[in-house]
């Protein structure tokens, strides 16, 4: 019985993986999926920003505009705009069945971390080691270059291009 | 106990042959609709799950397919990364900090206008030593250009066209669908494997880096052997275009783009010839995309001089 209980595992664990990008509606709770980004004025990538956010965040839609959530935060009570791929939506089921049966108890604290996570770092380090795969590379690609949306628009001005193309 | 062990070893093989050619079965007399569905009515009639479990296993695999078309952006980020890390396994980093800073200053701002400017960890763009023409993105928003497609560029409009067509696969998630469709489209192997192995494996963590590494197997074969399909394509450039004309580039700097591809690539050739089509059939697509409208394409001094960063690349 061991062996169907694992069968089972692997779907539950894609299953509680899969929370993820959908459309939101006013009054949905939703979390910041994303490592860092912030609340702007306007509803476009160019915007002014108001305040930080920062990954797990919990928030409140208020309104959607195409791509864009107006979202309030309790916490300090700010309000300010997001892009709705920036959020998502808190995992759901967690380690119940669909029938509601309990199947934590059979699972070690590292199996219900990766449930929650799916692919994550856990799962980069395990494959890297696997594969003998260096990821020197990529870590100098992320931390190189990294610019300020000020950077940005000084960029396009000096090149005469149009900063109100974020507007959406 | 050697005789032993080998006996309950070709027991076990045999069974899981048993398993998978039934699941197959059930598959191709489409008397179940998904793979989960046959997964748990093999489970059930090999009495390897009861009732119970066969329901849940195929509840849960109804959310399995749907599972990568509904990943969330941090998943993607490591998907992203470990492709790159692969394609840097083929491919070696060009060194040139003023050249990857003017593409990163570019490609960041296209970005910025997509209808998916935020990542888990943001854009980045990097430029490949090969001669080869050709470039890749990741689900983690990796950009990989050859020096040998930024050669094929004249100003920075086409250098745009190139970026934001990359930054398009992001946005609209082509190598996530590369997953999806190859894994969950084809005779369903994958996962009926992989839900096999499960039952002789006792790790989920390793179950699921194995699953990891399949899909990024999917990705790269994607991206380095078979390529995207036309329509991708076609509709990547689509995305292109609506990204240069936000931020005011000449949105026929593709058209110029794709000419200067037709001439210098050759369909049976390495690189993007092999994994691309045509690049006159993407001409006229990418034209309805621009519309009738008229777009200058205005080149300053302070373009001229920063696109100047590419001259020997």
């Amino acid at each position: 019985m061991k062996r169907s209980f694992q069968i089972f595992w692997v779907f539950l664990l894609i299953t509680a993986a899969g929370a993820g990008i959908a459309a939101q509606e006013p009054g949905d709770q939703v979390i910041v999926g994303v490592r860092e980004t912030a609340f702007r004025s306007s509803p476009s990538a160019l915007g002014r920003v108001i305040a930080q956010l920062i990954y797990e965040e919990p928030l409140e839609v208020l309104e959607v505009r195409g791509d864009w959530l107006y979202c309030f935060r309790s916490e300090d009570e700010q309000e300010g705009w997001v892009h709705a791929s920036a959020v998502v939506r808190p995992a759901r089921g967690g380690l119940f069945s669909s029938s509601g049966r309990s199947v934590g108890s059979e699972a070690t604290t590292e199996e219900v971390s990766l449930a929650g996570k799916g692919f994550n770092s856990e799962v980069e380090a395990r494959y890297a080691s696997e594969q003998n795969l260096s990821y020197d590379g990529v870590n100098q690609i992320e931390n190189e270059y990294v610019f300020e949306l000020e950077s940005l628009i000084d960029f396009l001005q000096a090149g005469g291009l149009s900063t109100e193309g974020a507007a959406q | 106990m050697t005789d032993k062990t080998n006996v309950t070893q070709n027991k076990k093989h045999f069974a899981r042959w048993i398993v998978g050619v039934l699941v197959l079965a059930l598959l191709l007399i489409n008397s179940c609709s998904t793979l989960a569905d046959a997964v748990a009515t093999v489970g059930l009639l090999t009495g390897y799950v009861d009732e119970d479990q066969a329901a849940a296993i195929s509840q849960a695999g109804q959310a399995v397919e749907g599972a990568f078309a509904d990943i969330t952006p941090e998943q993607e980020y490591y998907i992203g990364r470990s492709v790159t890390a692969l394609i840097l396994d083929t491919y070696t980093l060009y060194d040139d900090p003023e050249a990857t800073r003017y593409i990163n200053l570019l490609g960041q701002s296209l970005a910025a206008v997509s209808s998916r400017p935020i990542l888990f960890n943001g854009y980045r763009f990097a430029i490949l030593d090969t001669d080869e023409i050709n470039a890749f993105a990741t689900p983690g928003g990796h950009i990989l250009i050859s020096r040998g497609m930024l050669r094929l560029t004249a100003d920075e409009h086409m250098l745009a066209a190139v970026l934001s067509h990359e930054i398009s696969h992001v946005v609209l998630q082509h190598g996530l669908k590369a997953i999806k469709t190859s894994r969950w489209s084809g005779a369903g192997k994958s996962l009926g494997v992989l839900a096999l192995e499960m039952a002789a494996d006792d790790s989920a963590a390793g179950e699921l880096t194995q699953m990891f590494g399949e899909s990024l197997l999917d990705i790269t074969d994607t991206l380095l052997v078979s390529g995207y399909s036309r329509n991708q394509e076609k509709d990547a450039d689509a995305e292109a275009v609506s990204m240069m004309i936000s931020l005011g580039y000449d949105p026929s700097a593709l058209v110029d783009l794709l000419s200067a591809l037709e001439e210098n690539t050759e369909e049976d050739g390495p690189g993007f010839g092999s994994t691309h089509p045509k690049p006159a059939l993407r001409i006229d697509a990418a034209l309805e995309a621009m519309g009738e409208a008229d777009f200058p394409r205005n080149i300053n001094n302070a373009q001229r001089e920063r696109f100047a960063v590419l001259a020997d690349i």
